[in-house]
């Protein structure tokens, strides 16, 4: 939802990379098609990026692209979810998400033993609301719901989770990426969070 | 895909509605009205695909068009080839000419002949021969070299039918690559490392890294380095 745009040759002589690798890391899917922005400026047609979010995925690239191949790590920042079960001890093992939230989800949904992938992102999404001190354990009940009934509506595809309080009463919401959203001037927005963002942090965490 | 054991087979004329096949074969002329996820797929003749191509290998012996977009690991194309949509291939060979209305990404495009595509060709290592007209929105990649290398036949053809070199070139807007060598190419912009220019080029910018050379049959309006 930012406007702040990077032109490609400004990033490949901030980045210090080629064309080439550019090109090589798009067919790859490492960075995804709607962040290419085509606008015509006065010396032709040019190509622009949302600045913080590419610059943020090449530093992971060039980081990361030593250790696994080009292919594991399309894999690993493709918004699709991973295909894996866990129990709940291992999640709290492995530090993936906290034993509350786990505790938290068992005492309202009833007794799981194992999470898919899923479910491991939900908690990831509470985990990280509670930790930041955005939302109480009401509150987080709304937003489990919501994602339970409506993310997989979005198959795959990016979407936001926004979480709005106003006057004390609060309500959240997806929205499909990129869009834009506005509300009246009473409602705070608490938190916005990116769910492909989160798929891929979890997928680190995972990894 | 791999553990499906049917196989399409199509000699003569026919139609599928399509499916999950081991291989696929047309010789003659077949219509496939959906989807389509093989392992090899080989036409001889004609084909028409009205849905989407997944395939590890196509092998195309004639002519083929495909409605929706096509995945595979390996294309071959003698003759012409369709694509409505978006195609991404690991390698492909192509003799004849190729037609694609989405973007193109391959890791590996070898072309004889012409082709015209109104997306983005997206390809690792380029190497174009051409002996028509062709046309690409914007080229990127690694390496992208294009010759125009007519066979004797070809030239003598050629130059009975048009005078040499009439529009037997590649128009593009953008090409931006690492090592790039152009003969017989019309570009608004040029980006790259290394670049060399052969005859018949007509440039408006250039904007070069390392190096760059030019043929003295070369037009470029504007160079600098970056």
């Amino acid at each position: 939802m930012k406007s702040d745009l990077i032109s490609k040759k400004d990033l490949l002589e901030l980045t210090e990379i080629s064309y080439g690798q550019l090109y090589r890391w798009k067919r790859k899917n490492l960075i995804p098609e709607e962040w290419f922005i085509r606008k015509s400026t006065f010396t032709g047609q040019e190509t622009f990026f949302p600045k913080e979010r590419i610059l943020e995925r090449i530093g992971k690239i060039k980081n990361m692209k030593g250790d696994i191949s080009l292919d594991d790590l399309a894999n690993m920042l493709s918004p699709n979810l991973m295909k894996l079960l866990m129990n709940s001890e291992k999640l709290v093992d492995r530090n993936i998400v906290s034993k509350t939230v786990i505790d938290f989800y068992i005492q309202e949904k009833g007794k799981t033993d194992e999470f898919d992938f899923e479910k491991i992102l939900y908690l990831h999404i509470l985990d990280k609301l509670f930790k930041l001190g955005k939302i109480n354990f009401e509150e987080a009940i709304i937003i489990l719901n919501l994602l339970e009934e409506n993310y997989p509506k979005y198959n795959g595809k990016n979407c936001q989770l926004i979480f709005i309080r106003k006057l004390g009463i609060s309500s959240s919401c997806l929205v499909s990426e990129p869009s834009e959203i506005h509300f009246e001037s009473n409602t705070n927005i608490i938190e916005s969070l990116n769910i492909s963002k989160q798929i891929e942090e979890l997928k680190i965490k995972i990894a | 895909m791999d553990n499906c054991i049917n196989n399409l087979i199509i000699k003569g004329s026919g139609n599928s509605t399509g499916g999950n096949f081991k291989t696929v074969n047309i010789k003659g002329n077949g219509e496939i009205e959906g989807n389509i996820e093989c392992n090899n797929m080989k036409v001889e003749g004609g084909c028409t695909v009205y849905g989407n191509l997944e395939a590890k290998t196509v092998e195309i012996k004639g002519s083929c068009t495909v409605k929706g977009s096509c995945q595979a690991t390996d294309i071959d194309i003698q003759g012409s080839a369709d694509f409505d949509d978006d195609v991404s291939v690991g390698d492909i060979i192509a003799k004849g000419r190729i037609n694609i209305n989405g973007n193109f990404n391959a890791e590996k495009f070898h072309m004889e002949g012409a082709f015209k595509i109104r997306g983005l060709l997206n390809s690792g290592e380029l190497e174009l021969k051409l002996h028509g007209p062709s046309e690409a929105r914007e080229i990127g990649g690694e390496k992208i070299t294009v010759k125009r290398e007519a066979r004797f036949i070809f030239k003598r053809l050629e130059k009975l039918i048009t005078p040499y070199g009439f529009n037997t070139c590649l128009i593009t807007d953008i090409i931006e690559g690492d090592e790039i060598y152009l003969e017989y190419t019309k570009a608004k912009i040029i980006r790259g490392n290394n670049i060399e220019l052969g005859p018949g080029c007509e440039i408006e910018l250039i904007e070069y890294k390392d190096s760059y050379k030019q043929d003295e049959n070369a037009v470029v309006n504007n160079y600098k380095k970056m």
